[in-house]
């Protein structure tokens, strides 16, 4: 296991160099005030060496350095992407299973549908369908923000659903369910990437099992299908799905970015946006660098947690399969 | 009908025949490839038919509603927007630069991809070892992050976003290309083809390609849906194509604080993205399914 998790993190940092050697490379390329020695191999010595002390540079258009203004807005992006994982781990297994049970089947076939509407729908239109609907015409949820203006919760963690709980403000409970209903509608949208891939995923691998001998073992003694499925289908279904959850993690991340843009969601997709407007290198620099070594690191934690949870992928390493 | 087949002998078809046929069976499969076709043929030749111009603007004609709904006129059969523009020409012209641009771009990165994954999975040793490691490092970036990078390079602007949106494509099709060859490489059959004498080509052009058929099916139904979507999301960030180019995405975001007065403004581009990546996601499937089915 060990050995395994160095030479993961090997990749890991061998990755991130060939990343901030394509990031220099660009900022050669467009920052035309950028002092060039003429010689790339120390200029990039002092890139790096300025990277890894977490100099990211400072914003041409706020003034602050690159990476404090990352800090305070990506845990606003994060919550929401967080929060899409756990709805589509929530919906996607059940519907998973349904659909996996009864294969060729009419739940199957319905399933299968609202899942090919979902990964054909583009994320921007399916937002601003939903604000149009629920927001304008039901007036059920707000149409943009974080939380009520009403509201002043001090920034502790930058996750408002921990902050609103942990302030001592008398209508912490009342903010707690504002920011709630402001999540609800950035969450559905975001949701459908990840919980079509869970549902396609546990679908294959749950009909996969149910064909399996240990399954017709368990009916042979008497169980019911809801006991196999939670003792013996789940058990073996769900492993092997993981991985690619974790490589949804990218998709979600930047689907982020848009759906943040049409509910005026303060991460880091408008942000991002921005910066290029302006042509802020630094800051768009920065923020790629930082966005995609997240998720790279998600990637490996997966990867890692897979490799915890799942007997088979361990001894597979070790060559014992 | 009368049999003409004189012989007893049974008539076999070759595997992608035979995926074909089966492919006819599937009825919804046929009425989304007709419909794909007929998506294809109005990219084409929608300036022909378009009932306006492209910048025709209509001033007496401000946010008039679809033909179907009451106010609405047959002229302007899907309604205008804000500046009198008629939808329905919009969404025309809007086909060949969202669907024909990421036709283009995917059928270009579909052949130098496969050629650099073709020519990398047939190598081994330090070749192979880094591409792959390349290609590792592409692929954890998103696609419409990595495009959204090389935007903010090149500044935003239409053709930019085709160029992204192609470099951004480019990895997906060379890994999975690199990778079916290489499993393919390593099955016995090709051994036994070697062991016959056949040189790398003649492995290639008839045991290895013909058994791939299924990855690059795949492949590509998977690059033009992404390539329609990060496209379209360029263009509603705003780094894509520019107004007056009647792109499907960006016609939305300028649709954004239309939603109350005009929603038909916002529902029928998204109708137009929305059933174009169903009808290639619906066909892809299909022929995937009726290659698999027809190998074995």
């Amino acid at each position: 296991m060990l050995i395994y998790i160095l030479r993961r993190l090997n990749v890991f940092v061998i990755t991130l160099f060939l990343l901030s050697v394509v990031a220099f490379l660009l900022q050669r390329q467009v920052i035309t005030d950028f002092v060039n020695t003429g010689n790339i191999f120390s200029d990039y010595q002092r890139y790096i060496l300025a990277m890894l002390s977490g100099n990211f540079g400072t914003s041409l258009a706020s003034g602050n350095p690159v990476l404090s203004d990352i800090l305070a807005i990506f845990p606003a992006t994060l919550e929401l992407c967080v929060m899409a994982f756990i709805v589509s781990i929530l919906v996607g297994i059940p519907c998973g299973v349904f659909a996996g049970l009864s294969r060729g089947g009419t739940v199957d076939y319905g399933i299968m549908t609202v899942t090919l509407m979902g990964v054909s729908v583009p994320a921007f239109w399916f937002a601003m369908l939903l604000m149009m609907f629920f927001s304008l015409h039901l007036g059920w949820f707000p149409v943009s923000g974080r939380i009520g203006l009403l509201y002043d919760i001090p920034v502790i963690t930058g996750f408002n659903l921990i902050d609103t709980l942990l302030s001592t403000k008398p209508y912490k409970y009342e903010a707690f369910f504002d920011s709630l209903l402001h999540l609800a509608l950035p969450t559905l949208v975001l949701a459908t990437i990840p919980t079509t891939e869970v549902i396609r995923q546990v679908r294959a691998s749950i009909s996969e099992e149910m064909d399996k001998n240990y399954i017709k073992a368990a009916q042979a003694k008497g169980l019911n299908t809801f006991q196999i499925i939670k003792r013996h289908g789940l058990r073996n279904a769900l492993p092997p799905v993981i991985p690619s959850l974790g490589l949804q993690f990218g998709r979600v991340l930047t689907t982020a970015m848009i759906t943040e843009t049409v509910f005026s969601w303060p991460g880091i997709g408008p942000w991002m946006v921005n910066s290029i407007y302006l042509e802020d290198h630094s800051a768009i620099q920065g923020g790629m660098l930082f966005i995609a070594a997240f998720v790279l690191l998600a990637n490996m934690a997966t990867d890692l947690l897979h490799l915890m949870i799942d007997p088979l992928k361990r001894n597979e390493l070790y060559g014992k399969s | 009908m009368a049999n003409h087949n004189v012989f007893r002998e049974e008539h076999i078809r070759s595997p992608l025949a035979h995926s074909w046929f089966l492919y006819q069976q599937n009825t919804i499969g046929m009425v989304a490839l007709w419909a794909l076709i007929f998506v294809l043929i109005l990219t084409v030749i929608g300036p022909w038919i378009a009932p306006y111009p492209m910048d025709h603007k209509d001033v007496s004609a401000l946010l008039k509603a679809p033909s179907w709904v009451e106010h609405g006129e047959v002229h302007f059969f899907l309604g205008t927007d804000d500046l009198g523009r008629d939808l329905l020409s919009q969404i025309i012209y809007g086909a060949q630069l969202t669907f024909g641009g990421a036709f283009l771009t995917v059928a270009l990165s579909l052949l130098l991809g496969s050629a650099i994954g073709i020519i990398g999975g047939m190598s081994s040793g330090m070749q192979a070892s880094i591409l792959h490691h390349f290609l590792d490092t592409l692929l954890s970036i998103p696609s419409l992050l990595l495009a959204i990078i090389i935007i903010s390079v090149l500044g935003p602007g239409y053709f930019n976003t085709l160029l992204a949106v192609f470099l951004a494509l480019l990895p997906l099709f060379t890994r999975a290309v690199y990778r079916a060859v290489h499993d393919e490489l390593n099955k016995e059959y090709i051994i036994a083809l070697r062991l016959d004498g056949a040189t790398p080509l003649r492995i290639l052009r008839y045991g290895i390609l013909p058994n791939i058929v299924e990855t690059f099916v795949s492949q590509t139904t998977r690059a033009l849906t992404s390539a329609i979507l990060d496209i379209t999301a360029l263009g509603f960030l705003g780094l894509g194509a520019q107004r007056p180019l009647p792109e499907w995405g960006t016609m939305l975001s300028d649709t954004m604080e239309l939603v109350f007065l005009a929603p038909w403004t916002v529902t029928l581009p998204g109708m137009a993205i929305l059933v174009t990546i169903l009808i290639i996601n619906i066909v892809g499937e299909g022929l995937r399914q009726a290659i698999l089915k027809g190998m074995d």
